[in-house]
Formats: structure tokens, sequence, C-alpha cells
């Protein structure tokens, strides 16, 4: 037995962590989504430190957020150009009995020059770090880090960032990040805090779902985690045992009026949620959450978020 | 061969209604405030591994599925309780708590339950480094997938054949909305859209039909498996008990004639079941589809 990578140094070693990313002088960083080259644009304008982008059957949301593969070339130099990282979501578990599609497709996609992955399966988390020593791996949302152990698994897997759900407090994220080695925690700083944890839900392919051969692999369009959209089901008006008619709940969230406490606590990434945002959209949520770390900045605050 | 099934709380450890069942997984993994809940009473946990044992049960402990950092300490006390009482494993949902029962219970047999997100062999693996030696696949996953998993990784793999599917998992318990804890998930709550039907217990949604697999048994066991789930942690005696029945029953036919010959099987189990069945994730379908020859609902 491996016995849990030999606590929190030993998930150090394991984790063999890349040299640097974003900000690396210790100032909390932006991670920008985007869907297109004009939000990738947009995001760059506005000051993200790393825009992350997904692919059409890779990526969670289907094809309307997903970046055409052949645009992955040009937003790379654009983002290399300004000074950034170009992250891909890959955060759909591929099919198994496929890998070596997934493994082929990598290949061409690290030559292409992306800085680093956005995983949801810890599993392909190890083998990714093994296989590419000095990618950037993020442990998605979906990964469902909720405490300070969950960050250490994530790390003795390889993730050198790991994300943790929208809408937790800064007292918890001071508690997840903890002391001594970590891997960078990122947090969501505006985005939705859905019915489910993240991660944990497969409503959506129990209520509708169907396979798909596509490319040597099959997809689940009805399966968020496998291959498309989850459909937002839990939206639908339930009828509530005859109490209530109505969604299960969910929350809008955003930190920006609290991100001293959350830089405090230890976050390092402040993440925008929503790669199917218009560009403009994205430019102006950029801004914004620029804008409240600079007044951080302008305050004299001491920044204690890790960063690998 | 091993049936199993899921008790939270000390009043329900009965020698009729665990009768059918081998092993049975201690404790409320979903709610701490769970009336009776296990894992909030180290003492009447104790005292249920001791019944199990004087059963000839094998004993095995959930823990919380979505732990905050907080709440670690407390799994640790409890699991030390457990270990102390001579539980035979500790099933755990959360990556977090493998990895702390791995550093500070070594050699403690570890099972990965439904929310442990185990989707691929590559997963699976990563998991058995910590010494977890039993692992129940996503739901989300195929029986030919779950094959593949078997083999790649030669981990004990537990199959579902009855219950409600845990569908999700929140915090933020659903049902403060609609009564005071913790009386309100004591009642039965259904969430219904059209003709979708599902179970709320608060902090988890489960499927309204019940995963019925009675009459794919044979299949089942003809594929190499071995260790088995009746999911009741929501369910009264009578369920716990005739479900379980049938299920033997339906296990001693399958190694008697090699298969289950079970047509009046699911008539028996359909009294338990007012939403129907399903079976559809087994099948790679939606979740909700039934496969088989029995009229679900």
């Amino acid at each position: 037995m491996d016995a849990g990578a030999g606590g929190e140094e030993g998930g150090a070693e394991m984790a063999g962590l890349p040299a640097s990313v974003a900000g690396a002088d210790g100032r909390p960083g932006i991670v920008a989504p985007a869907g297109s080259r004009e939000a990738v644009a947009a995001a760059l304008a506005a000051g993200a430190d790393v825009v992350y982008v997904g692919l059409a059957g890779w990526s969670r949301g289907g094809s309307l957020a997903g970046l055409p593969a052949r645009d992955l070339p040009s937003c790379a130099a654009m983002v290399r150009g300004a000074g950034a990282r170009l992250y891909l979501a890959l955060n759909v578990v591929p099919d198994l009995r496929a890998l070596e599609v997934f493994w082929e497709r990598l290949a061409g996609w690290v030559a292409l020059g992306v800085d680093g992955l956005i995983l949801n399966d810890y599993g392909l988390l190890r083998e990714v770090r093994w296989r590419y020593p000095g990618l950037g791996l993020t442990a998605s949302v979906g990964c469902g880090a909720l405490n300070r152990e969950d960050l250490l698994f994530l790390a003795a897997a390889g993730a050198d960032t790991v994300v943790l759900p929208p809408g937790i407090a800064p007292e918890e994220v001071a508690a997840v990040a903890g002391e001594g080695f970590g891997p960078a925690v990122e947090v969501f700083g505006r985005g939705i805090k859905e019915p489910f944890l993240p991660g944990r839900c497969w409503l959506a392919g129990y209520l509708r779902r169907v396979a798909v051969p596509r490319e040597g692999r099959t997809l689940y369009p009805g399966s968020a985690r496998r291959g498309g959209t989850c459909g937002r089901l839990c939206r639908a008006e339930w009828n509530w045992g005859g109490r209530a008619v109505g969604p299960l709940p969910e929350e809008e969230i955003a930190v920006y009026h609290r991100l001293a406490d959350y830089v405090a606590a230890g976050a390092r990434y402040f993440k925008i949620q929503g790669r199917d945002l218009p560009p403009e959209r994205v430019r102006v949520l950029v801004e914004e959450l620029r804008a409240g770390l600079e007044r951080l900045d302008h305050s004299g605050a001491a920044y204690t978020g890790r960063h690998p | 061969m091993e049936l199993h099934t899921q008790v939270a709380t000390l009043e329900e450890i009965d020698s009729g209604n665990l009768e059918p069942y081998d092993a049975v997984y201690l404790g409320h993994p979903y709610c701490g405030r769970y009336p009776g809940n296990l894992l909030a009473d180290p003492g009447a946990l104790a005292e249920a591994v001791r019944r199990l044992r004087r059963l000839g049960k094998r004993a095995y402990l959930s823990t919380p599925a979505a732990p905050t950092t907080s709440e670690l300490p407390a799994v640790r006390e409890v699991v030390a309780v457990a270990v102390a009482a001579g539980i035979d494993a500790v099933e755990a949902h959360n990556l977090g708590l493998i990895h702390m029962l791995a550093r500070e219970f070594p050699g403690l047999e570890l099972h990965a339950g439904c929310f442990a997100n185990v989707y691929t062999h590559l997963g699976a693996l990563e998991l058995k480094r910590y010494g977890v030696t039993r692992i129940t696949p996503n739901f989300e996953l195929s029986l030919d997938e779950i094959d593949y998993l078997q083999e790649a990784t030669g981990l004990e793999v537990t199959l579902w054949l009855h219950g409600k599917i845990p569908l999700g998992i929140t915090r933020d318990c659903f049902l403060l909305a609609y009564g005071e804890c913790p009386a309100v998930c004591r009642e039965d709550f259904w969430l219904r859209h059209r003709d979708w039907v599902l179970k709320c217990i608060g902090t988890v949604v489960l499927s309204g039909p019940d995963l019925c697999m009675v009459e794919h048994v044979g299949d089942l066991v003809a594929r190499g498996y071995r260790t088995f789930c009746i999911g009741t942690l929501t369910e009264g005696a009578a369920y716990r008990r005739e479900v379980g029945r049938i299920y033997r029953e339906a296990l001693e036919r399958t190694a008697g004639r090699g298969g289950t010959g079970a047509r009046d099987l699911p008539e028996r189990l359909a009294a338990h079941s007012p939403h129907g069945f399903c079976n559809g994730y087994y099948f790679g379908r939606s979740g909700r589809d039934y496969v088989g020859a029995a009229v679900p609902g």
C-alpha cells in the first residue's frame, strides 16, 4: 500500500510540480473563460492571467462552449504574446476503452502550445502528470475537493492547482489551503452554485441520455461529465411533494466584495465561470475582477496564496 | 459471494431484517444530523458492530460523503472506535478521507463508495495505491465499462442490484424549506416533473423507481461479479428484509441452475417499488429506463 503518499510532504514529491504559473510574483491571478478567439482577445485585453478554453466533445458544455480545434494555435499565440497562459479544460472523462484517442489528441494540443490542462478524473491526472511533467495541471471543480485532505490527495495525483466549489466561504478556504506544502487554491470569483456539489450529480444521465459514437469513442450528450451538456434538468419546474413547484435551488455567486478575505485565506486564483459567455461579457467580468485586485494591491495587502 | 446492505441506526439491526445479508455498511453517509446516525454516536456504533458479529455478519463502516476540513477529526474518531470494535472495512466516498485513513490507519481495508467517482481504470488504480480493495463504480458506467474496470484493475467491484440510485449530493439540505430537521426527512418526499419521479432525502436526491437487476443476476454472476448491494438506507424494515430475501433466492437459483428462472421475482419486488423499476445506466441508456421483460411501474 502506498499509504496515502506519505502525508503532506509526500504529496509534494509525488506531484512533480511544474516550475511556474501566471502571476509568479505572488499576486492573485485571474482565470478567465473563452469560447472563441474573440473571447480570448477580450479576456487578455481586460487583464486575465490564465485563459481557459474547451474543445467540443472533450469539454463540458457541448459545442456551444467549445473552441474549434483549428483556432487553438492562434489562441495559444495570442495568449503567449500577452504574457498569459492558455489552459485547456478537458473536463469530460474520456471513454475509458478508447484512451489511446485521448493520448493522441493530447500530444497534438500540447505541441500547439497549451500551457496546462483542467482535468476532472484523478486517475487521468496522475497519468498526464507522468507523461507531461512540465504541464500545468488543475484539478477541476469536478474532482470534488472540499477539504484539506482532498487537496493533498489531488496534489499527490499530480495537480498543481485545485479548484474549490463556488460559494465556499473564506474561512473554509483557509482550512483547505492550510499551512505548509500544497497546491495552489483556485476559487470562483463569479459563477453559479448549482444544486448539487460539482462533480457529484448524474441526474441528467439518469433522466435523458443517448450514446453517440464519435471519432473512435463514445460520447453521451445527456451527461456533462461524459461528453455533453447536462441540460440543467435540475432547473425544471419540479413539484416538491405537493408543497411547492420550482427548480432545485441554485445561487449566483460573486466574491468581489470579499477579495481581501479570500486572498488572506490562501486563494491564489480567481476563476470566472462561463466559456459560453459573449466576448464583451468576458471583458466586463475580467475588468471588474482586475479592478478589485488592483484596489487590493494598492491597499498594501500581503499575499499569502501559495503558488507552485 | 456477498450480498450486503446499509443500516443507518442501531435500531435497524435486527436478525430478521438482516437475515438475507452477509454484510452490512453501518451509518448514514449523507447527513450527520439524521436521527440515530451511527456515525454520530460512537457508543451505538461499537454496539452495532458487536450485534453484527453475533449475527455472523461482516461489519463495514460508511463515512460522511462530503466532509469539510473541520469535520475530519470527528471522522477520525469514529473510525478509531470502529477499528477498536473490530470493523472489517471502512467505506469512503471522499478522496480526502481515503488519503487520511490510509495514512492514519495503515492496513485498514478501504472500500470506495459510489460518490468517489470511479469512472476510469486509472482512477481505480489511483485508489488502489491507498489500499482500496473494493470499488463501487460510478452509476453512469455501463456494464461493459464496468467489466473493463474490473479486468484492468483486479479490484473487487460492488454492483448495486436493487434500490434507489443516489443521483446527486449537496451540503445544503433541500428539505429545510419544507419542515423542521430532523423530522422532515423521515417523510417520503417525492419530486415530480412530467413522468419523472425522484425521491429527496434532504442532502441527496435518489431515483424514484428502484434500480432492479433481478432479471439479470445470472448474467452478472457469469460476468464474474461476486459482491452485490441492496440499497436500503432510507427504506423500512420490510423492504430491507423482503427485497433481500428475493435477491438471496435469485442468487441461490443462479448457483443451482446457471440461471435465475426469475419470472416470479419481479412481481414480488414490485410490491415494494411504488414507482417501478429502472436499470438503464447498466445497459448504456438513460438511467431511468428499464431493460428486462418485467413491466416497470
